[in-house]
C-alpha cells in the first residue's frame, strides 16, 4: 500500500510556490501587457492564469493525505461481485470472472450481460458464477448495474469491470472500512498491467514504469481522501446497497455515471473512502482510437456533471468537497490553454508578434525564477509521481480531445456511451494526430522562419527569437515524441502476456532441455534456452509455477536467436490446457508476478526528493556493489540434498537474489549452478537475507544469498558474463515481437 | 530501418526549401536591401524607388526600422537624398527613440539645407543622451 506523509514541509512548498506564481501573473498584468498585441496578449494572460487555478486545485488535491489502518471485515456479510459487460471478449471476461470466484471472502459472483449472449452464458455456467441479462440496454452501464442490483439480494456490491481482474483479497482489504455505517463506497486505485501499451513509459535499465493515470490514482485521490471527496471510479470499487438506493441507485443522467452517483451520495451525507493499495488490475488501452474515443468520454462526462449536478452550488457537499469536484470537472478543460502554449511560439516566430511587452533580460530573469519554482515545487509535491516531461508529452496527446469534449459539453451536445475495445489493437487511425502534425509542423516551420529572419538580417531580435524558437523547439520535440509512442507497432500478439521468469523443463522428441519464461499468460510462453529446438516438432513442457507443475504441449510459433550470446528464444503457444491448468497459469500471473513486477518497477522518489530527503537528514542507503537485473536460471542444492531450478532476480560478482516458493533458513549453506551461455558456473553460497513477499494466495521468498567460493574460475566466468551481458539486457522483459 | 529516418530527414529538408522560398518571395525586399548594405550588391534606382514606394504603403512592424536605415543609407549612397529623407522620417515615426535614425536624418537635412530640422533633431538628440 503506498504511504504518503504529509507534513508541514511539503506544504510550505506548496504555499511558496504559489505565492510566487500569484506574484509572477501579477507582474505579468501591470507590466508585461503588450498594446502592440494585445488580444494575443491577453489570450496568453489567461492561459497562464489558467494555470495557477489549475496549480492551485492540484495542490488542493494533495494538501494532506489520511492514514488509514486496514481492518479485517465482520463475518457473514452479504457481498455480490458484478461484472457488467455488453460486447467484451469471452477469454477477457473469464479471466476477470475467475479472479472473483477466487476472492477470500464468501461471496457470489455475478455476469451482468447487457449483450445477452449464450457464449457469456455458457461461460459462467462452465466457471459455476451466476448470470444475469437485461432484454433492453437502456442507461448502458448503470442501468446495467441498477437492473442487478434490484434483483440481486446482498448488501454489498464489489464492481469490475469486464477486463478488471480482482487480487484474491480484495474483499478482505475492503470491507473492513464498512464498519463505519456512514460509508457508501471504498474505491481502490484503477490500476493497468498491459505495459506495452502506448500509455505506459518504462525502462528496463531504472527499473520504472510510468503510467499516465499514476499521479491521479497514487496521489490525488488519496488527497482527495483526506477532504471526504473520493470518487467511484466505475471499476475496482465496492459500493454499499442501502447507499445506492438512498439516491435511487447508480445515475443514469450522464456517461460519468460513476463521478455523479458519488456527488448525489456526498449530497445525502455518506462518505466515501479510498484504499490506495492496488487490488484488481485491467486493460489499458492498446490503441489511439481507443484511447481518444475514452477520454472523449471521460472528458464530456466529467465536464456535463456540472449541469445536471453542479457540485458548486450543490446543497451538502461541504466547502473542500464542492474544491474538489470543481477540480474534476476543471481539470478536463485544460485543452484550450494547453493549445495556447503550443501554438504560441509559432505564431511568434511567424508573425514577429510578442504576447509579452518588455522582453528584456530583466523579464527573463524572474521567468526563470518563475518557471523553476513551479516546476520544483511540482515535483517535491508530486512525491515522485510526477513526471514533467511525460506530463507533457500527454497534454500534448489530449489536448485537442478535451478542447472537443468542452465544447461538446457547453453546447450540450448527447454524447453516447461508447464501450471502450479491450481485448485487440485496432489499426492507428493517424486522423487521430492531426493536431499534434499541425503543432510539429508550426512548430518546425517557425524554426525554420525565425532562423532565416536572424540569417538574412531582417530581424536584429536574437533573444526574442531565440527563446521562442526554442520553446517551438521543446513543443515540436513533444509532439514527435508522442507521435511516436503512439504510432510504434503494436506487438501481434493479442493477449499480453505478463514478464515472468519462470523455470520450465522441454522434451522434443528423446531430448531434455531446461529453460526459462520470458512471459507468459494462459495461451503462450515465451521459451528461452541455451540448446536450439526443432521448429518442425513440438514441445512438451513442463513448467513449474511456485509449488505447482503444469504439463502441456506446446507449438513453436516463432523463433528468435540472438546470435550474440547464444540465447534461443521461441514463442510457443500452449495446447490442451485444463481449466486447472489455465487458472493455476491465471492466478499466477495476476496474483504474483504482476504484482512484484509493479512492486520492483513502482514510482521511485525523485533526486530531488531525494536531496530534500538528505538535507532533512534521513539516510538514503546505498547498495553496495553493482547488481544486474538479469534472469538466469539457476538450479539449487539445499543442505537437505533436495535440487530445485529457479531463476535469479539480480546477479553480481558477490551474490544473487533469488525468488522462491518455499522458506529457506537463514545462513544456510547451498549450491548453486548458474546455467550461462558459456557453461555451468558452480558457485558455493550461504542465505544471509530472507524476504517474505506476500503477494496474492501464495507467499514468495526473495532469497539473498551471498557468494563464498574461492574458486577463481568460476569467478573468472561469471566476471565476464557480467560484463558482457549486463548492458545487453539478459532476459528482455518487454519484448515487443 | 534506416528507411523511416531518411523519410523523415528528406520531408523536413522538403519543408525547410520550401518555408525558404516562401520567405524569399515575403522578404524579398528587405533581402535585397540587405545584400546591398553588407555585401554592396547593386541595385538599380528604379529598382530602390520601387522598393521605397512599397515601404510606404504596408504597415511598419519594429524589425522594419532596420530595414529602413539601411534603405536610407543605400540611397544616401546613391544620391538620392529626397528619397532617403522621406524613408528616415517614416523610420522615425515607427521609432521614435531611435538616435541612430535621428542622427541619420540629422545630417542629411543638414546637406539638404534643412537648418531648422536639424536643430531640432539635434536638440532631441541631446536631451536623450542628458
Amino acid at each position: 500500500m503506498t504511504d504518503l506523509r504529509s507534513n508541514i514541509f511539503y506544504k510550505i512548498v506548496i504555499i511558496v510556490t504559489l505565492s510566487i506564481y500569484a506574484a509572477y501573473l501579477t507582474y505579468r498584468l501591470l507590466y508585461t501587457i503588450n498594446p502592440e498585441a494585445l488580444i494575443f496578449s491577453i489570450v496568453f494572460y489567461f492561459a497562464e492564469l489558467y494555470g495557477l487555478v489549475a496549480l492551485f486545485l492540484y495542490f488542493f488535491q494533495m494538501w494532506d493525505f489520511p492514514h488509514r489502518e486496514v481492518n479485517l471485515p465482520e463475518q457473514g456479510l452479504r457481498v455480490a461481485a458484478l461484472i457488467p459487460t455488453y460486447n467484451e471478449d469471452i477469454s477477457v471476461i473469464r479471466k476477470t470472472a475467475l479472479a472473483c470466484m477466487n476472492m477470500d471472502y464468501p461471496h457470489d459472483t455475478y455476469i451482468l450481460d447487457d449483450g445477452a449472449r449464450p457464449r457469456v452464458r455458457e461461460l459462467a455456467h462452465e466457471i459455476g458464477c451466476k448470470y444475469l441479462e437485461r432484454q433492453t440496454r437502456i442507461g448502458a452501464k448503470a442501468g446495467n448495474l441498477n437492473h442487478a442490483i434490484q434483483q440481486i439480494d446482498a448488501d454489498f456490491f464489489a464492481i469490475f469491470d469486464s477486463d478488471y481482474v480482482p487480487y484474491p483479497h480484495f474483499l478482505i482489504k475492503t470491507l473492513g472500512f464498512f464498519k463505519n455505517s456512514q460509508v457508501a463506497f471504498v474505491q481502490t486505485p484503477q490500476h493497468y498491467y498491459n505495459i506495452d501499451s502506448f500509455t505506459f513509459r518504462y525502462s528496463q535499465k531504472k527499473q520504472r514504469i510510468w503510467n499516465e493515470q499514476e499521479v491521479f490514482y497514487r496521489l490525488m485521490m488519496s488527497g482527495r481522501d483526506y477532504w471526504n471527496s473520493t470518487f467511484f471510479v466505475g471499476t475496482a470499487a465496492i459500493l454499499r446497497k442501502e447507499a445506492l438506493e438512498s439516491i435511487g441507485g447508480v445515475a443514469t443522467e450522464t456517461i460519468t455515471e460513476d463521478l455523479h452517483t458519488t456527488i448525489r451520495l456526498y449530497k445525502k451525507g455518506w462518505k466515501g473512502i479510498y484504499h490506495n493499495e492496488v487490488l484488481a488490475s485491467g486493460l489499458s488501452p492498446m490503441d489511439i482510437t481507443t484511447y481518444q474515443t475514452q477520454k472523449l468520454r471521460w472528458a464530456y462526462g466529467n465536464i456535463s456533471v456540472i449541469f445536471y449536478d453542479n457540485p458548486i452550488l450543490a446543497k451538502g457537499l461541504t466547502l473542500p468537497q464542492r474544491i474538489c469536484f470543481f477540480a474534476t470537472c476543471f481539470g478536463w478543460t485544460v485543452g484550450f490553454s494547453k493549445a495556447i502554449y503550443f501554438i504560441s511560439p509559432g505564431v511568434l516566430l511567424l508573425t514577429g508578434m510578442y504576447p509579452i511587452a518588455n522582453f528584456d533580460m530583466e523579464f527573463i530573469i524572474i521567468y526563470l525564477t518563475f518557471l523553476l519554482t513551479v516546476l520544483s515545487g511540482f515535483k517535491i509535491a508530486s512525491r515522485g509521481f510526477g513526471k514533467v516531461f511525460r506530463d507533457e508529452e500527454y497534454n500534448m496527446l489530449n489536448f485537442f480531445i478535451l478542447m472537443r469534449a468542452t465544447l461538446r459539453a457547453i453546447f450540450r451536445r448527447k454524447s453516447e456511451y461508447k464501450v471502450t475495445v479491450k481485448d485487440a489493437a485496432l489499426p492507428i487511425s493517424l486522423l487521430y494526430l492531426i493536431p499534434q502534425f499541425f503543432v510539429l509542423l508550426t512548430s518546425y516551420i517557425g524554426i525554420n522562419w525565425g532562423l532565416f529572419k536572424l540569417y538574412f538580417h531582417i530581424s536584429q531580435d536574437y533573444k526574442g527569437l531565440g527563446i521562442a524558437s526554442f520553446w517551438a523547439f521543446v513543443n515540436g520535440f513533444l509532439a514527435f515524441s508522442i507521435v511516436r509512442g503512439v504510432t510504434k507497432p503494436y506487438h501481434g500478439r493479442r493477449h499480453f502476456r505478463i514478464p515472468e521468469s519462470l523455470p520450465l523443463y522441454v522434451y522434443q522428441g528423446n531430448e531434455r532441455f531446461i529453460g526459462w519464461t520470458g512471459n507468459i499468460n494462459e495461451r503462450g510462453v515465451s521459451l528461452l534456452s541455451l540448446s536450439p529446438l526443432d521448429l518442425s516438432r513440438d514441445v512438451k513442457l513442463e513448467i513449474i509455477i511456485g509449488t505447482e507443475v503444469v504439463k502441456c504441449e506446446g507449438e513453436i510459433v516463432y523463433e528468435n536467436i540472438r546470435k550474440t550470446n547464444k540465447i534461443y528464444s521461441y514463442g510457443i503457444k500452449l495446447r490442451n490446457l485444463t481449466p486447472v491448468q489455465e487458472n493455476i497459469i491465471i492466478s499466477h500471473c495476476f496474483n504474483v508476478a504482476l504484482p512484484r513486477l509493479f512492486r520492483n518497477f513502482g514510482a521511485h522518489i525523485s533526486y530531488l526528493n531525494n536531496w530534500v530527503k538528505m538535507l532533512r537528514a534521513k539516510r538514503i542507503i546505498k547498495r553496495k556493489g553493482q547488481r544486474y537485473f538479469i534472469h538466469i536460471l539457476a538450479i539449487v542444492r539445499t543442505e537437505d540434498g533436495r535440487e530445485r531450478p529457479y531463476v535469479t532476480h539480480d546477479l553480481s560478482l558477490s551474490g544473487a537474489l533469488i525468488i522462491t516458493y518455499e522458506s529457506i533458513f537463514l545462513n544456510s549453506s547451498l549450491y548453486l549452478d548458474l546455467i550461462l551461455p558459456v557453461g555451468k558456473v558452480g558457485m558455493q553460497g550461504r542465505v544471509v537475507r530472507t524476504e517474505e513477499l506476500s503477494l496474492g494466495k501464495q507467499t514468495t521468498y526473495l532469497l539473498g544469498i551471498k557468494f563464498e567460493d574461492d574458486n577463481d574460475i568460476s569467478r573468472q566466468r561469471l566476471r565476464e558474463f557480467l560484463k558482457r551481458e549486463s548492458q545487453r539486457g539478459y532476459l528482455e522483459y518487454f519484448r515487443v515481437s | 530501418m534506416v528507411r523511416k529516418p531518411l523519410i523523415i530527414v528528406a520531408s523536413l529538408t522538403l519543408i525547410s526549401l520550401i518555408v525558404f522560398f516562401i520567405f524569399n518571395l515575403a522578404y524579398r525586399d528587405q533581402i535585397l536591401v540587405n545584400q546591398a548594405f553588407f555585401r554592396m550588391v547593386n541595385i538599380p534606382s528604379p529598382s530602390l524607388v520601387d522598393i521605397v514606394q512599397k515601404s510606404s504603403r504596408r504597415n511598419l512592424s519594429k524589425d522594419d526600422s532596420a530595414f529602413l536605415y539601411r534603405l536610407s543609407t543605400i540611397l544616401i549612397r546613391k544620391r538620392m537624398r529626397s528619397e532617403a529623407i522621406e524613408v528616415l522620417g517614416r523610420a522615425l515615426k515607427n521609432e521614435p527613440d531611435n538616435p541612430q535614425l535621428k542622427l541619420q536624418l540629422a545630417t542629411e537635412l543638414f546637406n539638404d539645407g534643412r537648418y531648422e530640422e536639424v536643430e531640432r533633431l539635434f536638440n532631441e538628440l541631446l536631451s536623450q543622451v542628458r
